[in-house]
């Protein structure tokens, strides 16, 4: 069974769980196409994280006067502490495909490409993989074009995967063995439902309940970080309010 | 140095001397008047087999009526770069004018992934990041520039990236060439008549792009009085000499927005987003490029000024306090 949507959409639940990745004090990026992690980032800003500082691209007030270049230089210096990303595909070693889908030279699909993908997962401190989309096709055994690599042994490489989150479960990144590990399940989803719909093997035990959304949070989910993320995706937030009005 | 990885695919390239000679030799420090029509303009600084790079996108502060420009003159066998290229890839191919891409970020939309995947325009695989990086290089008049990019990706072996072993620290680090491309579109907020320039709000690497440039094309929202740049120097972004023309187009960036001045027009966009065949992309080149003269006549035939005016008043009103 997926998610159940009774008090809460999955978009606000995911928001919840990625604002619990923001730390107070410290440099977060939201990049193109992101809304709900920058719903989750706003959330975290209203609540445990007052002094983090957000640089959202697209935002007209976004901090940067020399637009994404400047973003890059600050994650080369090593100030960006967290960043997120996503895939079209994405393998349990948490390499992430925005390029193509089949060979290259003759791609099934070709995609938008993987824009800053190939530097900020390196150079930011920790990444956290986001999908609304958790499903075989894009959690695969390998994907078909590394557009930048969940983890390896480049000396500098700040960073690199710490969460993966989707709408039915959350992933870790255990860096000895070098693969994802199924972390929590949401509540209501079962393992196998997790199993039958990600690619690589996520093992045989039942791992934890992921943490329910506070009562006293959501009202400041939707009144105080929703309209701030509208002004950035007014059409995401269109259909999420929609989504809201059509709850129990 | 040592060579750790390499892609080898083509890249644009001009030798840093080449490119000092053109600019000792071309680029006049004369304030001389430079503004011309967006026809004269293209006509005379945009060749075909050019590689143009634009400072912004269609959403955003984009040189779109210039992209228009070069599609209605029909310039041939254009290599593009761009940091991000949102509509401006699936137009320039879709008008024949495009066959080589650095992406960056390829575009919106159906039509242009389907052009890649039938082979009809070659991308080269850097990241935006890199392509500013490359820029910068080229303003610099040095011959490449290392970073902390792409290494772990491969798109290296589809591009012209280098991985050596850096020879200060012995770490791998990721070698990109110099960009001086042969044309900049760069949309401003103002400019006046010899070229100097004015951008308000964000900003990717209009400065850069301009000094690595052999043309520079301007197109200016307002063209203001040489005296206003004189009174507040520190304001200017691109120094008039590293101009080569000047283009009044108000509401040039349409249908993306101008930051201040006006708001981008979804709905434009969403039927830019639509297109997928050849023939939605004919029926949109034949409407609204190749079936008006210039910037101006699309602006009030084809988008008009009732429009125009409720794109003005969603950027420029905004009422009480926001966080």
């Amino acid at each position: 069974m997926p998610f159940p949507e009774e008090k809460v959409t999955v978009e606000e639940y995911m928001a919840y769980l990625i604002s619990r990745e923001v730390e107070d004090g410290k440099i977060t990026g939201v990049g193109t196409l992101s809304p709900v992690p920058l719903l989750g980032t706003l959330l975290a800003k209203h609540t445990h994280a007052p002094r983090a500082k957000l640089i959202v691209l697209g935002d007209e007030e976004a901090p940067i006067t020399e637009g994404s270049k400047e973003l890059f230089d600050l994650a080369q210096r090593g100030k960006l502490d967290l960043f997120f990303l996503s895939g079209a595909q994405i393998d349990g070693k948490g390499n992430i495909n925005l390029t193509c889908i089949g060979d290259y030279s003759r791609p099934k699909v070709r995609l938008p490409g993987g824009a800053g993908s190939a530097m900020l997962y390196y150079m930011s401190r920790r990444t956290v993989l986001f999908t609304l989309n958790h499903t075989k096709r894009v959690f695969v055994d390998k994907v078909d074009f590394v557009t930048s690599r969940g983890m390896d042994d480049y000396p500098w490489r700040v960073g690199g995967l710490t969460k993966v989150i989707t709408p039915l479960a959350v992933f870790s990144f255990d860096r000895d063995e070098g693969r994802m590990k199924l972390e929590s399940l949401h509540p209501g989803v079962t393992l196998d439902e997790v199993r039958e719909n990600t690619g690589f093997p996520v093992g045989e035990e039942a791992p934890t309940l992921s943490p329910p959304l506070p009562d006293e949070i959501l009202p400041i989910l939707r009144n105080k970080a929703l309209p701030s993320c509208e002004r950035v995706y007014p059409a995401f937030a269109k259909k999420l309010k929609e989504k809201i009005s059509r709850l129990s | 140095m040592k060579v750790l990885r390499k892609g080898g695919r083509e890249y644009k390239f001009i030798h840093p001397d080449e490119f000092r000679k053109h600019v000792l030799e071309k680029k006049n420090r004369k304030p001389v008047e430079k503004v011309l029509t967006e026809k004269e303009a293209v006509e005379k600084f945009v060749s075909d087999g050019d590689y143009i790079v634009y400072d912004f996108s269609s959403l955003t502060r984009g040189p779109q009526a210039l992209i228009r420009e070069i599609i209605r003159q029909g310039k041939k066998d254009l290599w593009i770069g761009a940091e991000f290229t949102l509509h401006e890839s699936p137009l320039l191919v879709g008008g024949g004018c495009a066959t080589r891409i650095d992406v960056g970020f390829l575009g919106y939309g159906p039509y242009i992934a389907g052009a890649v995947s039938q082979g009809r325009v070659k991308v080269y695989e850097w990241t935006n990041g890199g392509i500013a990086a490359r820029i910068l290089a080229g303003a610099r008049g040095i011959p490449f520039i290392p970073t902390r990019d792409m290494l772990g990706s491969d798109n290296i072996e589809y591009s012209g990236a280098v991985v050596v072993e850096d020879p200060f620290t012995g770490d791998p680090v990721c070698l990109l060439p110099a960009l001086n491309p042969d044309v900049a579109l760069i949309h401003v907020h103002q400019a006046d008549v010899y070229g100097n320039a004015r951008i308000f709000g964000t900003n990717l690497f209009a400065l850069e792009a301009a000094m690595a440039a052999k043309k520079v094309i301007i197109s200016a929202e307002d063209i203001v009085d040489h005296e206003e740049f004189r009174k507040e120097p520190q304001r200017t972004t691109i120094p008039y000499f590293c101009v080569d023309a000047v283009v009044h187009l108000p509401y040039g960036a349409y249908p993306g927005c101008m930051p201040g001045r006006y708001e981008l027009d979804l709905e434009h966009i969403g039927l830019l987003n639509s297109i997928a065949t050849d023939d939605e992309m004919k029926r949109y080149l034949d409407e609204y490029v190749y079936g008006v003269k210039d910037h101006m006549e699309f602006i009030e035939k084809k988008v008009g000024m009732e429009r125009i005016k409720s794109l003005i008043r969603r950027a420029t009103i905004k009422e009480g306090y926001h966080e």
